[in-house]
């Protein structure tokens, strides 16, 4: 029998398989020396208050982007469906009119619910063209982020402003020193999380990401499977959309251009892998904070605004190297140890 | 008669070109004044070169099963940098500087080629992440637009036989990329690597080599264009072009290449970028309202994928 792995060994082991563990851990070592170098300017309520409201949008697409990834697809529309959510959204809440018809100002709940149903839609044609027809998921979603932000762009030009401000108040209101979509952030990231981990039907994502015909074969429907699991990316994207949308106070065709590509960014970072199969959301929300917190200290720390695409670049790049050689090391010497073990036990029955 | 059909469905630089001239027919029959003209024609292959150019480097690491996302960042990382070695040292050679510039697009060529051929990194996240690195750099050399002196546009805006130079530079590597990838050993074994990399490397060919090689050539046509791009335009910009890496993708895509690897052709994707950019052409001149442009060219990229995929499947079937 081989040994158990000592304490020692056991903490290196979470710490390298739990990209999510070490992330945060990173995370911390970030913020405490932050703290120590630039004192309250770094560590206060306020600084912490707006860190965590920058990275809301980021971290509800991410939930999504995991999913997708570890299921070995990938959504470059989400950008463009966080802006047709809050698009329609906005038009619904003033009212306007579309190719002719005339909309009228709709009640608060039934505008964000059109937001929300208009970008899941735009999901389930992603889903659609992946699944059933089979284009690649790069392929059809770059060419479904063209029409959902021609849509959003259409309907909601350059600008929606002066939403109500009985939607405002969704995001803009304080509770404990944060803004509500700190709260909606959490609540999204905990359930995305509990139910990749824990519910049936979303841990299908790790085998279909894992190896998709032997999950056909052992019974999982996976084109269902996969157009759900884009309905719930354009269902994320579209409640992003809604929360930005009230934080801001208006709507435009075309809000935060280029997010997909950093959401991507922090998922790799938070642990997944292109290949599917791999990732877990709390790693994920990792790597978005760590994103964020590398930014914000940037900032701090006085740093050209400029330098932030490089750094960002440069830090991926180190991730994904250093995850490569760190496993590779680690299974050589996992291996070692389990051949180690064999052959003191086969010398001890010759003895 | 179906044979016929079926060679020219599966030539898709043949059926593009079918395709092209049609619209380009019906172009002419609805708007005989202002589609089919020589501005127009000077005009559209100006506006074709750096796409075109772009889609050569682009479609090897395709056909290889890979691609690279910071064309567009490097391609302004080379024209800022040649602007601004220029602007610091006016008294250095011009064409010192631009050798200077590409040669820092193929260095990033290469470092995407190490990584992702040699280190095993995916391209996506590679690229993706010197995509911001390069960006990053070509913006903080020129947050404003350098111009560029009058020996450094005589690369890219004179006129020669009634076209722009970048035209002549296009039709050039087009062909030379062309030939190299369908005729020659090196470059066919890219279609082994996209088809199946574990068995090319069995049978015996160096992948790890070859696709450091693709990513080299992707950077140093980047490195190219970015330089034809400032002297054309007259001016290094540290955004220009962002973006242009997924209409390259769609443009070898649309060509006949194929994310999975082991498919596409240099004239494949060439036709793609020319399709591309005459739906483009055809809304200006049928001054179709700038806000549903983007709109139409999603729906046409999202038919044009779907008949891809449709027509491979019944290909496939009746086979």
């Amino acid at each position: 029998m081989s040994a158990p792995l000592s304490t020692k060994d056991w903490a290196i082991a979470q710490l390298i398989t739990n990209g999510a563990l070490s992330l945060f851990l990173i995370n911390v070592a970030i913020a405490a020396l932050m703290s120590l170098v630039f004192g309250p300017v770094f560590f206060s309520l306020g600084n912490l208050s707006g860190i965590l409201l920058n990275l809301a949008s980021e971290a509800i697409l991410a939930v999504g982007m995991m999913y997708l990834i570890v299921s070995g697809v990938i959504d470059l529309s989400i950008g463009a469906n966080l802006a047709l959510g809050g698009a329609i959204t906005g038009i619904c809440l003033q009212g306007s009119t579309l190719f002719g018809l005339v909309i009228n100002p709709q009640p608060v709940a039934v505008a964000i619910l059109w937001g929300l149903f208009a970008s899941s839609l735009g999901g389930l044609l992603n889903g659609l063209l992946v699944s059933r027809v089979g284009v690649n998921a790069l392929i059809a979603t770059l060419a479904m982020s063209k029409i959902i932000g021609g849509a959003a762009l259409y309907i909601g030009g350059s600008e929606i402003a002066n939403l109500p401000e009985e939607f405002c108040v969704l995001s803009q209101t304080r509770l404990l020193g944060f803004f509500m979509p700190v709260y909606y952030t959490l609540v999204v990231v905990l359930l995305g999380a509990i139910l990749l981990s824990r519910s049936r039907f979303f841990r299908r994502f790790y085998f279909i990401g894992g190896n998709t015909r032997a999950a056909a074969l052992s019974g999982i429907k996976v084109p269902p499977t996969l157009t759900a699991m884009f309905v719930i990316m354009g269902f994320l994207a579209g409640l992003a959309g809604v929360i930005f949308a009230a934080r801001m106070g208006n709507a435009s065709g075309n809000t935060l251009p280029n997010i997909e590509l950093n959401v991507i960014t922090a998922v790799i970072i938070g642990g997944g892998s292109l290949l599917g199969g791999k990732g877990t959301v709390a790693g994920a929300f990792m790597g978005v904070v760590f994103i964020n917190l590398i930014k914000t200290s940037m900032v701090i720390a006085g740093i050209d605004i400029y330098w932030q695409p490089i750094v960002i670049g440069a830090i991926l790049i180190a991730a994904v190297v250093f995850d490569i050689v760190i496993q590779e090391r680690y299974a050589v010497s996992m291996n070692l140890r389990r051949l180690k073990g064999r052959r003191t036990r086969i010398v001890g029955q010759a003895t | 008669m179906r044979e016929m059909v079926r060679a020219t469905l599966t030539n898709r630089a043949l059926s593009l070109l079918i395709l092209v001239v049609l619209i380009s027919a019906l172009m002419t029959a609805l708007f005989p004044k202002y589609f089919f003209n020589y501005y127009n024609l000077r005009q559209l292959l100006f506006y074709l070169a750096t796409p075109a150019i772009l889609s050569v480097g682009m479609v090897l690491l395709i056909v290889a099963g890979v691609f690279d996302l910071s064309i567009g960042g490097n391609l302004a990382m080379s024209g800022t940098i040649a602007a601004a070695i220029l602007i610091a040292l006016p008294s250095f050679p011009v064409a010192g500087a631009m050798l200077i510039a590409v040669a820092a697009s193929t260095l990033a060529g290469l470092l995407n080629g190490l990584l992702v051929a040699y280190v095993g990194v995916n391209a996506l996240i590679t690229t993706l992440a010197m995509m911001g690195i390069l960006r990053g750099v070509a913006i903080m050399l020129a947050k404003n637009p350098i111009q560029v002196s009058a020996s450094f546009a005589s690369v890219g805006a004179p006129f020669v036989l009634g076209f722009q130079i970048p035209t002549y530079y296009m039709f050039v590597i087009v062909l030379i990329g062309a030939f190299l990838l369908s005729r020659t050993m090196y470059f066919r074994q890219l279609y082994y690597i996209g088809a199946n990399r574990r068995a090319a490397e069995l049978s015996g060919i160096d992948a790890k080599k070859v696709l450091l090689t693709a990513f080299l050539i992707s950077g140093f046509l980047a490195g190219f264009v970015g330089i034809v791009q400032a002297a054309s335009s007259n001016a290094a910009i540290g955004i220009i072009h962002e973006g242009i890496e997924l209409k390259v993708i769609t443009a070898v895509i649309i060509g006949g290449g194929s994310l999975a690897g082991g498919r596409g052709t240099v004239l494949g994707a060439f036709m793609g970028a020319l399709f591309m950019l005459l739906v483009d052409t055809i809304m200006t001149i049928a001054s179709v309202n700038n806000m549903y442009q983007p709109f139409i060219v999603g729906v046409i990229l999202v038919l044009a994928v779907t008949l891809d995929v449709v027509i491979q499947k019944n290909l496939g079937a009746s086979r």
